[in-house]
């Protein structure tokens, strides 16, 4: 009696593990592992000076009428993040004593979210003042510039330049970075020498930097000018609109 | 005590993420330029030193020329200022002989000059007469030349045609 009564056990006990078995493999074939992978990051706004577009220095008047194009040779360095310019000319100081401006232009490549645009107000006050300290003077004379460190004093003066910025964006969706200068002082050129004499001995005394190229006679003041353009995000309604669109 | 620490800290860090998040969202980018203003001025170079240094030149060059240093490199002011001397010599010479002789006719430098010109043209017409003569002279004499052993083969091949008619 106790053999069949374990017998029996041991076929309930196999039956149990089999059933098991069967229901742990058909479990398994029909259920498979699905994942979704996310990543969230904020926004990025890293933008540059652009190698593409033509960049340009004009003289332009309040209306924004270009009066004069001055010829200058563009590079950019720092990562595209600093645009370096080098006027091949001068830049005639009777326009900008009339009361026009310089306007910089240079294109931005685009690369992150909006950039916010903003327009130069004149009628404003300047956004900043530079002073800008004669680095060097030259005297073109007969198709010749010198270097005349003996110049009147009148052009050894700092010049105060008032900065306008402004970023634009064309209709081919370019963007550009402009920036105004003008002379913040009034009569810029009042106390200016009518004439300047000079003895041909004395002349042949000063050291020549070279052939005076397209400027006329006279003298020439160079100043060094380091200015910084910001550029800011637009603001989140708007760009939330422009994602609606 | 510890109540405000925890507000200043928190102040803080709220502070710390404002200004990384502002820097975040601008970009500042550089203008770096040289500017050359130019301011119209007429200049005028006085000349003034450089004759007096000129001036000095010449007197130099003068006493060179009173040693009797005969230098080809002279400057052409001072050989100008040395024909004029001449032609002041030569002046001086026509009226010195028109005050000797009144009733001879006195030529002034500039007539001269017109005489000496006129001259220098008569002899250049002269020697380019006297070429063309030459080389028409010569080129006759070497047509000449030509022609003469010509002539003598002609001569020749006639002989040479007549003894072979006398051994036929």
């Amino acid at each position: 009696m106790k053999m069949r009564g374990s017998k029996r056990n041991m076929l309930l006990a196999g039956i149990l593990l089999l059933a098991m078995a069967g229901i742990g493999h058909g479990y398994a074939s029909w259920n498979r592992e699905q994942s979704i992978s996310m990543e969230l990051a904020t926004g990025k706004f890293k933008h540059f000076f652009s190698q593409k577009g033509d960049c340009s220095a004009e003289i332009v008047d309040e209306a924004g009428n270009e009066l004069q194009s001055i010829a200058s040779d563009w590079k950019t360095t720092d990562n595209r993040t600093t645009a370096e310019i080098s006027f091949r000319e001068g830049l005639p100081m009777e326009l900008l004593a009339e009361g026009n401006y310089l306007c910089l232009s240079y294109p931005i490549e685009k690369n992150g979210t909006v950039v916010r645009l903003t327009e130069a107000d004149f009628t404003k006050e300047a956004e900043q003042e530079l002073t800008l300290e004669p680095k060097d003077v030259f005297l073109s004379a007969e198709g010749t510039l010198y270097r005349f460190d003996e110049a009147d004093d009148f052009f050894k003066k700092p010049l105060v330049l008032a900065v306008y910025r402004a970023v634009e964006e064309s209709e081919d969706g370019e963007l550009r970075a402009k920036l105004y200068l003008k002379p913040q002082s009034e009569g810029l050129l009042e106390g200016m020498p009518e004439e300047l004499k000079i003895k041909r001995g004395k002349l042949a005394k000063i050291p020549i930097i070279g052939d005076a190229g397209p400027m006329e006679e006279g003298i020439q003041v160079v100043y060094s000018l380091e200015v910084p353009i910001r550029l800011d995000q637009a603001n989140a309604e708007k760009e939330a609109e422009e994602v609606e669109r | 005590m510890k109540r405000f620490r925890l507000i200043f800290f928190s102040v803080l860090l709220c502070l710390f993420m404002g200004f990384s998040a502002y820097s975040y969202w601008t970009e500042q980018l550089k203008m770096k330029a040289e500017l050359k203003v130019t301011y119209p001025l007429p200049i005028e170079i006085e000349e003034q030193e450089e004759t007096e240094e000129s001036k000095e030149g010449e007197e130099s060059s003068g006493e060179g020329e009173k040693t009797g240093a005969e230098s080809e490199s002279s400057a052409p002011s001072e050989s100008d200022a040395s024909q004029k001397t001449e032609a002041g010599a030569a002046e001086e010479e026509t009226k010195e002989k028109a005050a000797e002789n009144p009733e001879t006719k006195t030529e002034t430098s500039a007539e001269k000059a017109e005489t000496s010109g006129a001259k220098e043209e008569k002899t250049k017409a002269e020697t380019a007469e006297k070429k063309e003569e030459k080389t028409r002279a010569e080129t006759a004499e070497k047509k000449e030349e030509k022609e003469l052993p010509s002539e003598a083969e002609k001569s020749g091949t006639e002989e040479k045609t007549a003894s072979a008619d006398g051994e036929q």
